[in-house]
């Protein structure tokens, strides 16, 4: 998923000791916007308000949290707001889940609710609305948007946005909580719907959920522990399924997952710290999936969460949920 | 021999060409190529030969610069601008996860269903099948990135789920391709659409190893047919036939995760427990015949072992004996260089998994023999 990359770089040897290029990641981070004539620039605009949560989110950890101009960044956020109370990628483009979260998360971090309402009276109330009518009453889970598509991404960004807001009393939690136990694989993992394949990814947001919930003594723990630690590589990386490659933002995913669990320690933390570190572009800055290729925003944030994770010197703490 | 490259396509040439071979070839399922830069199309544009496209990526992008544009400004019209409709062809095949592109085709399709009041060779049949086929171009293509669009293919399942499957359970009904109508027997016409689209799963699970959202959309169009159980005392859905092209195919990609997890779902649903063990054995024999050391077979293995799906008793205790049984003859002898390269060899998959079955087994066996 390639959101306005920087060049390729290749591959030469890495020092021992290798640190955190954290000036150049911000300057990165803040110059995403002005790459208009990038046609990456237009290519990633079904995703832009996730983009933009990446990136700010990125910025907070790095403890730069000012650097993106706060009138403008809200500006954008609320173009993407429709009247139904869900937000779209960009301006013109329909509302859904993904895009809702992570506008929700955004006013959440910029601490913006009250500008929320001189925008749109009654808005929080009716970003909750918008969210609670994609709940599936009978089976607990949630779609994206009317068109009905269900996936535990959706039931997890949901229960996120909702507790953010205060307003998690607009849904059946139970009902969500029965849900996500339903997608508990024999393996330990879960999947995006009952029977789905396990994916790192989608055991983030079931182990999420179920966290947001309270619930997490339906995970079996040591099961899906021991999966979660399978995801470990030789060259220290994570994998998101097995057989996959290494890819950075999998630092996230799983260890956010184990966290939760407090199982951190299931990981070798050392080694995974090496390989992060080694997927940053040293000139030009951000994180690619893994060392050598392209950078982009969604990997640069995934990357520092999980150093936040291991504790890497100089980062905010991440909450694992 | 250097001659200096033809001059790339503006977006209105690069989108004129597009637009033109798909409306040529509507009724046909394409192959798209996006071509190196070593190999420029002689007239800048792209390389038609038959149903084969070759793209350079210049082309694609000029072509959706245009789109977008068009795209936004029909888009007011409402779902019956067709200059919309057909900027959405190179928007997806170049961003698959245009959301909102994807949405105004199942509001195109909604429109033209509603004016066509059930009356046959419509210009909604015609769009749906037309559709259908562009959809499974994308998904069939040597295309990266968009054999595995989550957006793709929940969008195909929208379209099966309401408006395919329908229509082919009608009297009188239009079927998806190109044989000729068959009202007397919808079961067979579902028994070979759900044919047809095992193979475009599989064909792009190829083009995407490891295709979580291909086979989600097959757990999902399977979960569909199955609640349907038969049609016109057709039984729609052959399971052993299934398994059998399943198995064989996990068996030539033995890396691919989602192929043998798909598998293992299938399992799930297959009534009869013979069966089941059958598959298993096969695959399990073949593993140890070949000195498989894959992941993904000996993850398969060691979940059908030990979730009951092959039943307690004989079934899952003799299988388990063939792999205790290969372990204590090979006795610690060491096969190949993988081990000294720090790859797990086959010997160690199977200990892992023998391990892993004691551990986690269940003694019941699994309900899964009522659906």
């Amino acid at each position: 998923m390639a959101l306005v990359s920087g060049p390729g770089r290749g591959m030469t040897a890495m020092p021992a000791e290798m640190q955190l290029y954290v000036d150049k990641h911000v300057r990165y981070i803040q110059s995403l916007d002005t790459r208009k004539d990038e046609l990456e620039y237009w290519l990633t605009e079904h995703l832009r308000l996730n983009g933009l949560y990446w990136g700010l989110t990125a910025l907070h950890l790095l403890g730069h949290p000012d650097v993106l101009p706060r009138a403008e960044v809200l500006d954008f956020v609320f173009s993407c707001l429709h009247e139904s109370g869900g937000f779209g990628a960009a301006p013109g483009h329909d509302a859904h889940m993904l895009y809702t979260v992570s506008g929700v998360q955004i006013l959440a971090t910029l601490d913006a609710f009250d500008d929320l309402e001189a925008r749109m009276k009654g808005g929080r109330q009716k970003i909750g609305q918008f969210i609670a009518n994609l709940q599936d009453r009978e089976t607990g889970t949630f779609a994206g948007d009317e068109w009905g598509e269900q996936d535990t991404r959706f039931l997890y960004g949901a229960l996120n946005a909702l507790s953010l807001m205060g307003l998690l009393d607009l849904v059946d939690v139970d009902k969500a909580v029965q849900h996500v136990h339903s997608c508990a694989n024999f393996d330990g993992a879960y999947g995006t719907s009952p029977g789905a394949e396990s994916h790192s990814g989608q055991v983030f947001t079931c182990v999420g959920a179920l966290t947001i919930a309270g619930r997490l003594d339906l995970v079996d723990q040591e099961k899906l522990g021991a999966w979660l630690s399978e995801r470990q590589l030789k060259n220290g990386g994570l994998n998101g399924r097995p057989e996959k490659k290494e890819d950075v933002c999998y630092s996230w995913w799983v260890m956010s997952s184990l966290a939760m669990l407090n199982k951190l320690h299931w990981i070798d933390g050392e080694k995974l710290t090496s390989f992060i570190l080694q997927c940053q572009d040293p000139e030009l800055g951000g994180l690619a999936d893994r060392p050598g290729d392209m950078v982009d925003v969604f990997h640069t944030v995934f990357g520092i969460a999980g150093l936040s994770l291991l504790k890497y010197p100089g980062l905010a703490e991440v909450d694992p949920v | 021999m250097d001659q200096p490259a033809p001059a790339a396509a503006s977006p209105g040439r690069a989108y004129k060409a597009l637009t033109t071979f798909f409306d040529e070839h509507e009724n046909e399922v394409l192959n798209i190529e996006i071509l190196p830069p070593a190999f420029p199309p002689p007239d800048g544009i792209c390389m038609q030969e038959g149903l084969n496209l070759g793209v350079p990526k210049e082309t694609l992008v000029a072509a959706f610069i245009e789109a977008r544009q068009i795209f936004s400004e029909n888009i007011k019209q409402g779902p019956h601008s067709i200059e919309a409709y057909k900027a959405t062809r190179p928007i997806l095949l170049l961003d698959p996860e245009h959301l909102t592109a994807a949405n105004f085709l199942k509001r195109r399709l909604e429109h033209l269903q509603s004016r066509s009041q059930s009356q046959p060779q419509t210009i909604y049949h015609h769009t749906l099948h037309t559709h259908l086929t562009f959809q499974t171009t994308i998904l069939t293509s040597p295309l990266h990135r968009q054999t595995k669009s989550p957006t793709l293919w929940h969008h195909r399942f929208w379209l099966v789920k309401h408006h395919i499957l329908p229509n082919i359970l009608l009297p009188n009904h239009l079927p998806p391709n190109r044989l000729p109508p068959n009202p007397s027997s919808p079961g067979l016409d579902v028994q070979e659409f759900l044919q047809s689209e095992l193979n475009v799963i599989c064909k792009s699970g190829e083009r995407h190893p490891k295709n979580y959202y291909a086979f989600q959309y097959a757990r999902r169009l399977f979960n569909l047919v199955l609640a349907q159980r038969s049609v016109d005392e057709v039984e729609v859905v052959h399971m052993k036939e299934v398994l059998q092209m399943m198995r064989s195919w996990c068996s030539r990609h033995p890396s691919d995760i989602s192929g043998f997890s798909f598998l293992a779902w299938l399992l799930h649903h297959t009534k009869n427990v013979e069966d089941r063990r059958r598959v298993v054995d096969r695959v399990v024999g073949y593993a140890l015949s070949v000195g498989l050391a894959n992941e993904s077979v000996w993850w398969f293995v060691r979940t059908v072992l030990a979730d009951g799906t092959v039943g307690e008793g004989e079934g899952g205790k003799e299988i388990l004996g063939v792999l205790v049984g290969w372990l204590r003859e090979r006795g610690g002898k060491s096969h190949g260089g993988g081990e000294e390269r720090g790859e797990i060899g086959v010997e160690e998959r199977v200990r892992q998994t023998v391990e892993w079955v004691g551990r986690y087994g269940i003694l019941q066996p699994s309900s899964t023999a009522d659906s």
